[in-house]
């Protein structure tokens, strides 16, 4: 035996004394069952939201007779629905997929992943300035059109303006951190990206 | 309608067999995972965090498992390309406080000596591995976990040769990050 496989055997021992936390491999077992399930109803519940969405919005069109302002927000509605579901079965395929491949396989994967995650989060900053562009014109209408019913019926006017307002503010201030965290997360990927290969 | 039950059962089954299997290959390299963990996450909590994240991806990996590897190596490289993930996810700064030390248990028969020599050689390990980058760092803990050199070109989708070469420089690194060590806890 060499010095050098002394030195390996030697480390190989104080390494392999760690570890061995009692019932670690139940508890993370049990832990997984939770969250495979918590996974799958939450796909099935973006799925029903989608179906819901897709479903009101050819009703509407029906129901209002081909309205060109309910058509166009309709359309940009089932555009988003489309990107979101794609994106939706794309995630699912992409989770399921490549965990075990080589590592260079895996950092390609993960590098197209942060990319393809950044540009659905562009897209839905982008379709929230369009949706921005219906709506508050529309919230103005609304006060001044319906000034009488909300200050006779104030929770109409929060259902009808305050809920939208609210949505629409929260969306404004969530998207742009959301999108500033996942670039920060690419920036730090590359870094060790680098820092492997350099290795 | 019987086809439909027949399905169901048939689907039922399967994932009860997909989590016997899970199950299984937890409890048999619960150890190497704890210690893969240690190596790229400081905290409890976020070693916590990364143990969830190898034991979910090896739920989502495992049914396209064909069985062209061992399961051992099957199962590390799964866990170290999740970690990759998790060192680019976790925030700068994160989990500067090292609280490996304290909480982990080392076993070595009945000799508290060894075990205490032992226990307090692989917190030292654990210490300098952290250090090294992250190419020197993977091909060292596999090399530590008694892969040879075949299965971690496997691991890492490299070749033998390029195993050689970063073990040799991470064996190098660590000789030296050890030796630190000691004299500073000799000061």
């Amino acid at each position: 035996m060499t010095e050098q496989d002394t030195e390996l055997d030697g480390w190989r021992q104080g390494w392999q004394a760690l570890g061995g936390r009692a019932d670690l491999a139940r508890s993370l077992a049990e832990r997984v069952q939770q969250d495979g399930r918590r996974l799958q109803r939450e796909l099935v519940t973006e799925m029903a939201w989608a179906a819901a969405s897709s479903a009101l919005c050819v009703w509407l069109l029906v129901d209002s007779g081909g309205k060109p302002v309910v058509a166009v927000a309709c359309a940009g509605t089932l555009l988003f629905t489309g990107a979101w579901v794609t994106r939706l079965l794309t995630l699912k395929y992409g989770a399921a997929s490549g965990a075990d491949s080589g590592l260079d396989a895996f950092v390609e994967l993960t590098r197209r992943r942060l990319a393809d995650e950044l540009k659905w989060q562009l897209f839905r900053r982008r379709s929230l300035d369009v949706a921005a562009l219906l709506i508050v014109p529309w919230t103005l209408w609304a006060l001044t059109e319906r000034y009488s019913l909300y200050r006779a019926e104030p929770w109409i006017g929060v259902a009808e303006v305050g809920l939208l307002v609210a949505l629409l503010v929260g969306l404004f201030i969530h998207l742009p951190r959301k999108i500033r965290a996942l670039e920060a997360a690419r920036e730090r990927f590359e870094a060790l990206v680098d820092e492997r290969t350099l290795g | 309608m019987t086809t439909d039950t027949a399905r169901q059962s048939a689907v039922s089954a399967q994932a009860e067999a997909l989590a016997a299997r899970l199950e299984r290959l937890l409890a048999e390299h619960a150890r190497p995972l704890e210690r893969i963990a240690a190596s790229y996450a400081r905290t409890v909590a976020e070693r916590e965090d990364l143990l969830q994240d190898f034991a979910l991806a090896l739920w989502t990996a495992l049914p396209t498992f064909r069985g062209d590897a061992s399961e051992r190596t099957f199962l590390l490289k799964v866990a170290h390309n999740r970690a990759v993930t998790f060192l680019s996810r976790r925030a700068p700064n994160q989990g500067s406080v090292d609280d490996y030390a304290e909480s982990a248990e080392a076993s070595s028969g009945k000799n508290p000596a060894l075990a205490y020599e032992r226990k307090e050689r692989g917190s030292q390990l654990l210490a300098a591995t952290r250090a090294l980058p992250l190419g020197h760092r993977q091909v060292l803990t596999l090399l530590l976990e008694g892969l040879s050199h075949r299965e971690i070109a496997d691991v890492l989708g490299v070749t033998e040769n390029n195993v050689a070469v970063r073990a040799n420089r991470a064996r190098a690194a660590l000789r030296v990050l050890l030796g630190d060590d000691q004299r500073k806890g000799k000061v």
